[in-house]
């Protein structure tokens, strides 16, 4: 890496430490993208309200569609602190950095619920994907308090990146990059990681067509704010194995 | 006596009926599965020469075929060991059909290029339901 580069890269890493939404587009390194920022967009309950961090109820499943109004993501204030810094690989053998979680009590993470195996994903129907509470069982691993895709039995470690555990995943779920301000609302500002969004665009055309009203309408980008549900409430079957 | 004989012939006429109904089910699996093959076959065929027509009769074997894996079914002709699964069955079913469909309106629309892309999410799907229940 040249050091013009580097120090680009490393003043931009620093911005983003403070406050991610600060940089627009893409931060590039050395072998590719790591980093896409969208625009900044608060979480909401159903009634517009906003989302408080401070009355999450844990180990909840909440769903919310960013940063596309077709792609959902999962919302979780975990029972127990997340882990920080920590390197992951996407399949492509891109390395990035996921810093963390955000909350009074570091535990509040936000991951893209398309599973990098088969594209499995939350819609309105069914769910295959979701979170498992400490205490859950899985088929797919001994442990809880994990990210199960149902589909083929992958987990992932939400406490770390969604770190693949178990399965046939070849990377970890794409995570979304909040910010929890001090008047305890979250913004979702970007997209952490190999996000999957070109291929789900692609392979489920039929399915926004009959959901969204197109491929076009279910691409376009979630602006302002985005509404935040339960996932009971947004699906009508969730499915766990 | 007389009645633990009629229990021994009793005992095994069941165990009989239900071998015989669990090898129907699997042959009626097997029967299935060929003709899901050879409608896919048949959609391939039909996309490599441009032959639309071969391309929708093709759709219309696979839906037939794949009716027997919808979700009322799915339990019933899932193996023993992989029952449980038949919610994850029957959705692999619903998108074959979902993309079936969607090969007939492309050709409607004279859209190749998507119905080609449909067939290969079918694809798709039959190699997902395969990894899972049959282990691959």
């Amino acid at each position: 890496m040249q050091r013009r580069d580097f120090l680009k890269v490393l003043a931009t890493g620093s911005a983003i430490a403070v406050y991610p939404s600060m940089v627009g587009g893409k931060l590039y390194a050395e072998d590719g993208t790591l980093f896409t920022s969208y625009g900044k967009v608060q979480l909401v309950d159903e009634e517009g309200n906003p989302l408080l961090a401070s009355k999450l109820e844990k180990e909840k499943n909440y769903v919310f569609n960013y940063p596309h109004v077709a792609t959902t993501c999962i919302l979780v204030a975990m029972n127990t602190p997340a882990e920080k810094k920590i390197a992951l690989k996407d399949e492509d053998g891109v390395e990035y950095i996921w810093n963390g979680a955000v909350g009074k009590e570091n535990n509040i993470v936000a991951y893209s619920a398309i599973c990098p195996h088969q594209l499995t994903h939350i819609n309105k129907e069914d769910t295959f994907i979701s979170y498992l509470a400490e205490g859950g069982k899985t088929m797919a691993c001994k442990e809880s308090g994990v990210i199960v895709c149902g589909s083929h039995l992958s987990a992932y470690d939400p406490h770390k990146g969604c770190k693949v555990m178990a399965g046939p995943a070849p990377q970890p779920l794409a995570s979304i990059v909040l910010e929890h301000h001090d008047d305890d609302t979250i913004w979702a500002v970007a997209v952490l990681g190999n996000d999957k969004f070109h291929q789900f665009f692609s392979a489920f055309k039929p399915e926004l067509k009959e959901q969204f009203g197109g491929k076009r309408k279910a691409k376009k980008k979630v602006k302002e704010s985005a509404t935040t549900m339960a996932l009971n409430d947004y699906t009508k079957d969730v499915i766990r194995y | 006596m007389k009645k633990k004989l009629l229990l021994l012939v009793a005992a095994l006429s069941l165990t009989g009926s239900l071998q015989a109904n669990s090898m129907t089910v699997k042959a009626e699996l097997k029967s299935n599965m060929r003709a899901m093959l050879s409608s896919m076959e048949m959609i391939q065929k039909g996309g490599f020469y441009a032959k639309p027509q071969m391309m929708e009769k093709g759709v219309v074997q696979l839906k037939q075929a794949i009716s027997l894996l919808d979700s009322k079914n799915a339990k019933h002709y899932l193996p023993k060991d992989e029952k449980y699964a038949d919610k994850f069955a029957a959705k692999r079913a619903k998108m074959i059909v979902m993309y079936a469909d969607d090969i007939t309106s492309s050709l409607k629309e004279g859209n190749m290029d998507d119905a080609l892309e449909d067939y290969s999410q079918i694809l798709r799907q039959c190699s997902s339901c395969h990894l899972r229940i049959r282990k691959w």
